[in-house]
């Protein structure tokens, strides 16, 4: 059996790529002027509704908290969340928009790195900034010239509620790291480092 | 800029075209991909400052918007044997010759074995076949030039044993 001509088939392509261009030249320009679909962007466009998202959970927390005797607390608390977590965001949008020029290895890299670095700092929102915000919250809600009183305590209620935030935070992370974590950035990221790796090989 | 868009996919709309059927096996996967390459050329070319050669610039941005874009159709694909590959973008016979139709038969089954390669391999072997030195594939790829040799000859290897699975002496 004779060898196949690689370079001969391939050469071949050309005709069918010229009929295709032909038949899509006149829309070209508009072609490439819509919106994207790549997996990229709608992680940018995700990324960017996630950040709304959380500047309206803020605005709703302020709304519900107005009474509080200490609510700037709450309003200072809320300025410094939303400010720590829009600047990965913001790095993260800036490197996805020089990636497309880079060689194929640095792209991938810097996917890698986008990824990472955005779950790491993620996490580390979760783990310190939401004990902080509970105790913010707390501190928010004392009177003013309050003591602290044992007799006072309703212990019940206090269990309960103390009950009820565990399970909440728990499933909160839980659905947050086990699940939503992997299933958007993980998954992506961990099919660029394999195409590295095997890039690099 | 549309000017000088429109003259740049003029004359490289042939490597879009083989990237773009290199990654998908269905037509309307190609068609997403093939605009998905459009859109990322036309973002990028306002930072195109010319610090390497047009077609470098092309192969990277095409090159990368088809690695990426995989993943979202691959999740929609539920089978990938090599019977379910394949589609007809040109009107089947059109050339009305024998030898036209065997040519179309070629290209048709060394796209089907091209897809049978991981990503990143296709990429390397398309940019060998498209006749790139060593220098510029080690350019666009990130490699150093020894480094794409070997990879070229590994991956040729097994592109050969799968047109051969697949009976290219039928053709």
């Amino acid at each position: 059996m004779e060898e196949f001509d690689l370079n001969d088939a391939w050469k071949s392509g050309d005709k069918q790529a010229e009929e295709y261009y032909a038949s899509i030249e006149p829309e070209v320009i508009e072609m490439a002027r819509t919106r994207s679909k790549s997996i990229l962007e709608e992680l940018k466009r995700k990324v960017f509704w996630e950040w709304v998202a959380g500047v309206i959970a803020v605005g709703l927390l302020f709304f519900l908290y107005r009474d509080l005797p200490n609510y700037w607390v709450m309003v200072l608390f809320g300025a410094l969340i939303m400010g720590l977590s829009s600047i990965p965001y913001y790095k993260m949008l800036k490197r996805i928009k020089e990636t497309p020029t880079q060689n194929m290895i640095d792209c991938l890299g810097t996917y890698v790195e986008i990824l990472d670095g955005f779950i790491k700092r993620l996490k580390f929102l979760m783990w310190v900034m939401i004990p902080i915000g509970f105790f913010a919250g707390l501190f928010a809600s004392m009177e003013e010239g309050a003591k602290f009183d044992l007799d006072k305590i309703e212990w019940m209620k206090l269990l309960g509620l103390l009950g009820f935030t565990i399970v909440f935070f728990g499933i909160l992370f839980w659905i947050t790291f086990k699940w939503y974590l992997p299933k958007l950035y993980g998954k992506p990221r961990d099919e660029f480092q394999s195409m590295l790796d095997n890039l690099k090989k | 800029m549309k000017k000088q868009f429109k003259k740049i996919v003029d004359e490289h709309n042939g490597i879009l075209y083989k990237i773009g059927r290199s990654y998908t096996t269905e037509e309307a996967d190609f068609k997403d991909l093939y605009q998905e390459m459009l859109i990322q050329m036309w973002k990028s070319l306002p930072n195109f400052k010319g610090d390497s050669k047009v077609s470098t610039w092309i192969f990277r941005v095409a090159l990368n918007t088809a690695l990426t874009h995989q993943k979202k159709l691959k999740r929609n694909r539920k089978t990938s044997s090599i019977e379910n590959l394949g589609f007809k973008l040109v009107s089947e016979g059109s050339a009305g010759v024998e030898m036209m139709e065997k040519k179309e038969a070629k290209i048709e089954l060394l796209y089907k074995c091209i897809n049978l390669l991981k990503r990143d391999e296709r990429a390397i072997i398309l940019l060998s076949l498209e006749g790139k030195k060593y220098e510029e594939i080690g350019e666009i790829i990130g490699l150093t030039t020894s480094h794409v040799g070997v990879k070229i000859k590994r991956i040729k290897d097994r592109l050969h044993k799968l047109l051969k699975e697949n009976n290219y002496g039928r053709i």
